[in-house]
């Protein structure tokens, strides 16, 4: 009785619900033929991906073991090259010329980028722990291998990575007349190639302040500790000058100069400081009442002409 | 006239299921196009940057350790042990022991020699009653902070740790995880390179340790889960935190930072209130308002994001309990959704209302309930004798195959970016989780969700419910 009741109810619900004619399917806008040669389609192309990514992932997998094994040996033969190179620096008093190393190095050397960066690598590696007339043994390498040339093309990248590299290939290498290219890389689009460059400025002892005053990106975080970074490692023990910096138009370069200011005591920068106590931007309203804090000037020191006024005469 | 409403219903439903599937297919396709550019973005820059530098900078954002505690006796000691060992140099560790009835309180103060102080706080967001706030007498210990407050629930316990921080970041971290010794250094990245956006909070990748090798609240070897159920949460994870937030981020929609690990602007938590103790999707809620107040104050402002995972976590190990969480998850959402429905398609609030809230509407809250109707109108189809079963089972199998493919994709990227699987057989394990998903674990989701609405909407259920621990020292099982 109750399966006969249901399906009359089937057959009714399908004469109204199946009005074939009238029923809009998916297969109105594109013929079944056509949905169903494109599901087929696209499960093969996902399935097969699948199975393809899997194997990427384990191939890849023993391509870098492999490649990691080759790097040693590759890091392992250049070491026993450089120290050779060193030792007739030594006895000879002069560096391989270009003629001589390549005869030192085999055609995988010359032509494989591999190679070729895991050579620079171990040139860069050396040259961070030697000085003097290693170091130059090392910058003439780099120079006679074509390391420079190709350091220089890096920094015409359209990548930021491959720029920041070539730059940092160039400041390691401490490659004489290039701060052009430095002065150059500090308007770069990225800020890490940016910092880079002015960082390399500051170790360098270079004139890097005019490069931070025409700054024209705000300065983020980063950049701030790259350059205090750099500001606190350089050989020289003179405290540098950060007023100029409050010259800039930049206001996170203003800010910057009065972090420094407050950071390095710098006394003397107190009389340029005062015109920011009113400064209608708050960020360096606060950085200007930092400094003053800094050195023990209450608010009330500073409203007052008198004492702003002996201090400045003792300054 | 029932004739004409059965018709409709038909044709309507039909085409409504097949538009949004297909959009939801689009979306996860997008999404996986910005999360490859978002991650290799993310790991280009942090290969160009080195961190060391940054633990004496003066210019690194000072950050207060939130840990709310609540019976968290087994693993308390050497969750803090962790806490205090991260490679940080301007923070402290707050642990708020929520009223726990174990004992979390006496376990903590024999290890770490902690005694009651006076401590001056301005209690600016309102909470339960604190009953004593403790330091250690050991100079080791100085970074840590001990709270003992009255229970009130997980949201009311960061807010007492927001109101005693002076800092400028307060980190939310679940006691019971283990962080990467370097997470704070990574996650103020973005912090430290954003230069013209006020970074209001960031997220990292919460990740499983199921199986892993731990010694001391530290992570030896990360091994693939030994069971099913833990293997597929660890594909969940990839796939949500390394594809779908990574993506969000890159557009500035990220709307979920997990309350495992997240890193919140403590200044402009303070000004919106701090944690909503009134819902159980409280991680959710604070990121949404805050992108509200934000939006609303045309504030440039950034939700970053770190695509690496930071943060290591113990994923259920039972159906029980993971069904509970995902209860819990689904109710969380409902709850957010509905407190910020002002910005549902509402321009003022940019990719927001217009792009994050709509895909959390139609693809994480109605998808499971879309899939269950999905099934009931699929009967009721074949009781009328009305499918085409070439297509329908053709239908079925391109779904199958795209679950299939996104979940290998992501497999992919997380290789490409900071693979932690080192065991190839572990690779292979976590392709075969997911050949099984769809029929296995998928269904049981969907049951998760439906269950959850009904829990919300019939039941009116907003509790937290308890989650059972087994502790990380717990040597991994044979397989």
């Amino acid at each position: 009785m109750k399966i006969d009741f249901l399906i009359q109810a089937k057959d009714a619900l399908r004469k109204v619900a199946v009005p074939n004619e009238k029923v809009q399917h998916i297969t109105a806008f594109v013929s079944e033929e056509k949905l169903k040669y494109g599901l087929y389609c696209c499960i093969l192309f996902f399935l097969t991906s699948s199975l393809v990514i899997l194997f990427m992932i384990l191939l890849r997998r023993t391509i870098l073991l492999q490649q990691a094994d080759y790097s040693k040996i590759l890091v392992s033969k250049y070491e026993t090259l450089l120290s050779e190179l060193m030792s007739f620096f030594y006895e000879n008093g002069k560096i391989f010329q270009k003629k001589e190393l390549t005869v030192q190095l085999d055609k995988e050397d010359k032509n494989s980028s591999f190679n070729r960066q895991i050579l620079l690598d171990q040139i860069l590696l050396m040259k961070k722990h030697v000085s003097g007339e290693e170091a130059e043994l090392l910058e003439g390498l780099y120079q006679n291998l074509g390391f420079r040339k190709r350091s220089l093309n890096k920094l015409k990248s359209r990548y930021w990575y491959n720029r920041l590299e070539g730059l940092d290939e160039l400041i390691l290498m401490e490659i004489e007349k290039i701060e052009s290219v430095f002065h150059h890389m500090t308007t770069d689009k990225h800020h890490l190639v940016r910092s880079a460059a002015i960082r390399a400025l500051i170790l360098r002892g270079s004139d890097w302040q005019p490069a931070l005053i025409r700054y024209s990106y705000p300065l983020s975080l980063w950049e701030k500790y790259q350059i205090c970074d750099a500001l606190s490692r350089r050989q020289s023990i003179q405290l540098p000058d950060f007023t100029p910096l409050l010259t800039s138009i930049n206001p996170t370069v203003i800010d910057f100069g009065l972090k420094m200011i407050k950071q390095f005591h710098s006394l003397d920068a107190v009389p340029k400081v005062l015109p920011f106590l009113k400064s209608e931007n708050p960020l360096l309203a606060q950085s200007a009442q930092e400094v003053m804090d800094q050195f023990g000037f209450t608010e009330e020191d500073v409203m007052n002409d008198e004492v702003m006024g002996m201090f400045f005469q003792m300054a | 006239m029932a004739e004409k409403i059965l018709f409709y219903f038909i044709q309507f439903t039909e085409f409504f299921i097949f538009i949004y599937a297909v959009i939801i297919f689009m979306s996860y396709i997008i999404q996986s196009i910005f999360s490859a550019e978002g991650v290799l973005k993310y790991k280009r820059e942090m290969e160009a940057m080195d961190f060391d530098g940054l633990l004496s900078s003066p210019f690194t954002p000072s950050i207060s350790v939130v840990a709310p505690a609540y019976n968290e006796g087994l693993n308390i000691v050497d969750n803090i042990r962790s806490l205090l060992s991260m490679r940080y140099s301007n923070y402290t560790v707050i642990v708020v022991n929520d009223g726990s009835k174990d004992d979390t309180l006496a376990k903590s103060i024999l290890a770490y020699d902690l005694e009651k102080m006076d401590f001056d706080y301005d209690m600016k967001l309102e909470t339960k009653p604190v009953r004593g706030v403790y330091k250690s007498k050991n100079p080791a210990f100085q970074k840590l902070i001990f709270v003992d407050k009255v229970n009130g629930g997980k949201a009311d316990a960061i807010n007492v740790g927001v109101n005693i921080s002076d800092a400028d970041y307060f980190a939310c971290i679940d006691v019971d995880c283990i962080l990467e010794a370097d997470a704070f250094l990574k996650m103020v990245k973005p912090i430290m390179v954003e230069s013209e956006k006020r970074v209001v909070a960031v997220g990292g990748i919460v990740w499983l340790t199921n199986d892993s090798e731990i010694e001391g609240g530290k992570l030896l070897q990360v091994n693939a889960p030994l069971t099913y159920i833990a293997r597929i949460q660890v594909i969940e994870y990839i796939r949500a935190f390394l594809l779908g937030r990574t993506a969000w981020a890159e557009r500035n929609g990220l709307l979920l930072i997990s309350g495992a690990m997240g890193l919140f602007e403590r200044k402009l938590s303070l000004e919106i209130g701090g944690y909503n103790h009134k819902t159980v999707g409280e991680d959710m809620e604070l990121v949404m308002r805050m992108h509200r107040v934000m939006r609303e104050r045309k504030e440039p402002y950034l939700v970053a994001y770190a695509p690496e995972p930071l943060c290591w976590t113990e994923g259920p190990s039972s159906y029980n309990i993971l069904g509970k969480q995902r209860n819990r998850w689904t109710r969380g959402t409902i709850d957010c959704l509905k407190m910020h429905k002002k910005m549902f398609f509402n321009p003022t609030y940019g990719i927001v209302g217009l792009l994050s809230y709509p895909y959390w509407f139609f693809g994480e809250w109605l998808a499971p309930l879309l899939e269950f109707f999905g099934l009931f109108f699929f009967t009721i189809v074949v009781i009328l004798g009305l499918v085409n079963w070439e297509l329908a089972l053709l239908l079925m199998l391109f779904v199958y195959a795209f679950a299939i493919f996104f979940s290998s994709y992501a497999l992919f990227v997380q290789e490409l970016s900071y693979f932690k699987y080192a065991n190839r057989k572990d690779v292979i394990k976590l392709f075969l989780t997911i050949l099984v998903e769809p029929f296995y674990y998928h269904p049981r989701v969907v049951w998760w969700a439906v269950k959850g609405n009904y829990d919300y909407f019939i039941k009116k259920s907003h509790g937290w419910g308890e989650m059972v621990r087994t502790g990380f020292n717990t040597p991994p099982k044979k397989p």
